[in-house]
């Protein structure tokens, strides 16, 4: 019921927040958006202290309306902003479950390479959204129902099963959640006890006994320490070793084939008649879409 | 449980992203906001995937997440790429344009009814008149304001 609500709201919001009549008032659709993220919200259980839960809804609000921003602005440079904001909001996620490694290279990689790759690109154009096609939609209520109806969907199933009582299986049987006291591997931790002392004075003081209980207690209740950074690259190199070199070989083929599109000499489009009622003229092409251009 | 609070939460962000992203994707006509919107698509991926990983307690959701990353900025260069090719092609970012690309030798397809709206054009505001136009300074004006 909550459920339905929420989609009901969350579509309708964001039909009215996407682009498809200029002389609107559109941010009235934030509040049924507000509205509706806040129902979906309210079905979580709270999460351990207040603290631990303001920072994860912190991160996921963070996401999600930046993420409704970026899709539904219609200005292409908001939009690639938004998508930074959406990006950061992610990344503090991932850095709150404990993946370090991930956390920096998702911020380095998506808002240091990607996206301002992006904004290289959003300045070839017109960034302040005057172009015809960035003040209209294909279809913005199907397409936002079709997206919040997944939304309930995933939802209403999530429910369900947390509401069963019934954890899922995959915790209960064979692997562990995530606790100081079932953390394996002494190799792990012995491999780990420079990095996360973080001084290599340690080694060192290591036989005085005194100053090696305080470190072997910061290691034992230390909760993130099976997802370190020395475990992922661990894993990485040894179990995953085949795939990372797959990678590197798509990656160097991408840099290749953008350097090959790139590189070709033009060749111009020449009369491309546009269907009728498409009133998105190509510009710059033939001396009648210009002085059409002109014209209107 | 708290691992399995932390995993809900996870997952419904993670399903929230992926929606928006989608909802971008079908209804936006900028090509490369379609692109950013596959972005926010990936994003809500890579949140399930950590959120998994964090719950069995293994790193194997980290290592996807990393190869997801690593597709992805594969897939921005060349994309961009195309995109770029497009638009010195046809100084247009209309998918909507793009469309009716063919051959040739092919005729041109005609449109189903209904399919293509006219895009409402700007609005047409009232303009104001430039102002900072260069003032015209009278020749004897210099005489006794050198500055000028």
């Amino acid at each position: 019921m909550v459920a339905t609500a929420a989609v009901l709201l969350g579509a309708m919001g964001l039909w009215w927040l996407l682009p498809w009549d200029p002389v609107r008032r559109r941010r009235f659709g934030w509040l049924p958006v507000v509205a509706a993220i806040g129902l979906l919200a309210a079905q979580l259980k709270p999460l351990g202290t207040w603290l631990d839960g303001a920072l994860a809804s912190i991160f996921s609000l963070m996401a999600l309306i930046s993420a409704v921003a970026a899709v539904t602005t219609r200005k292409p440079l908001y939009c690639a902003l938004w998508f930074g904001m959406t990006v950061l909001g992610t990344a503090g996620l991932i850095l709150y479950s404990g993946a370090q490694f991930l956390a920096v290279a998702t911020v380095v990689v998506y808002v240091g390479a990607i996206l301002v790759t992006f904004l290289f690109l959003l300045m070839l154009d017109r960034p302040d959204g005057g172009e015809p096609y960035d003040r209209t939609s294909w279809s913005p209520l199907v397409s936002s129902l079709i997206g919040l109806a997944l939304v309930g969907v995933l939802s209403a199933c999530l429910a369900r099963t947390a509401g069963r009582g019934q954890v899922w299986p995959v915790a209960a049987t064979e692997m562990h959640p995530l606790t100081a006291t079932e953390m394996p591997a002494p190799v792990a931790v012995g491999m780990q006890a420079p990095v996360a002392t973080g001084e290599p004075s340690q080694a060192e003081t290591g036989r005085h006994p005194v100053a090696e209980a305080p470190a072997a207690d910061h290691m034992a209740e230390t909760p993130t320490a099976v997802t370190h950074t020395a475990d992922l690259g661990r894993s990485l190199y040894i179990e995953y070793f085949a795939a990372v070199q797959i990678v590197a070989l798509l990656l160097l083929a991408a840099l290749l084939g953008a350097t090959v599109i790139i590189g070709r000499p033009l060749q111009p489009l020449q009369e491309i008649p546009s269907p009728p009622g498409l009133t998105s003229e190509p510009r710059g092409i033939s001396p009648e879409n210009i002085a059409q251009q002109g014209r209107s | 449980m708290g691992n399995a609070v932390l995993l809900h939460h996870y997952l419904l962000t993670g399903a929230g992203l992926f929606a928006l992203g989608m909802i971008g994707f079908l209804s936006r006509r900028n090509l490369i906001l379609m692109f950013l919107a596959v972005e926010i698509m990936l994003q809500g991926v890579s949140l399930t995937l950590i959120g998994w990983g964090r719950y069995r307690g293994d790193v194997d959701g980290q290592v996807f997440v990393l190869f997801i990353i690593a597709v992805a900025a594969a897939e921005a260069a060349v994309a961009l790429a195309l995109v770029l090719t497009v638009f010195r092609s046809g100084r247009t970012l209309d998918v909507a344009w793009l469309a009716h690309m063919r051959e040739d030798t092919v005729p041109p397809q005609p449109l189903p009814a209904g399919e293509l709206e006219a895009a409402p054009a700007s609005p047409q505001w009232p303009r104001l008149p430039a102002v900072g136009q260069r003032p015209e300074i009278p020749a004897d004006m210099t005489e006794y304001r050198p500055q000028l």
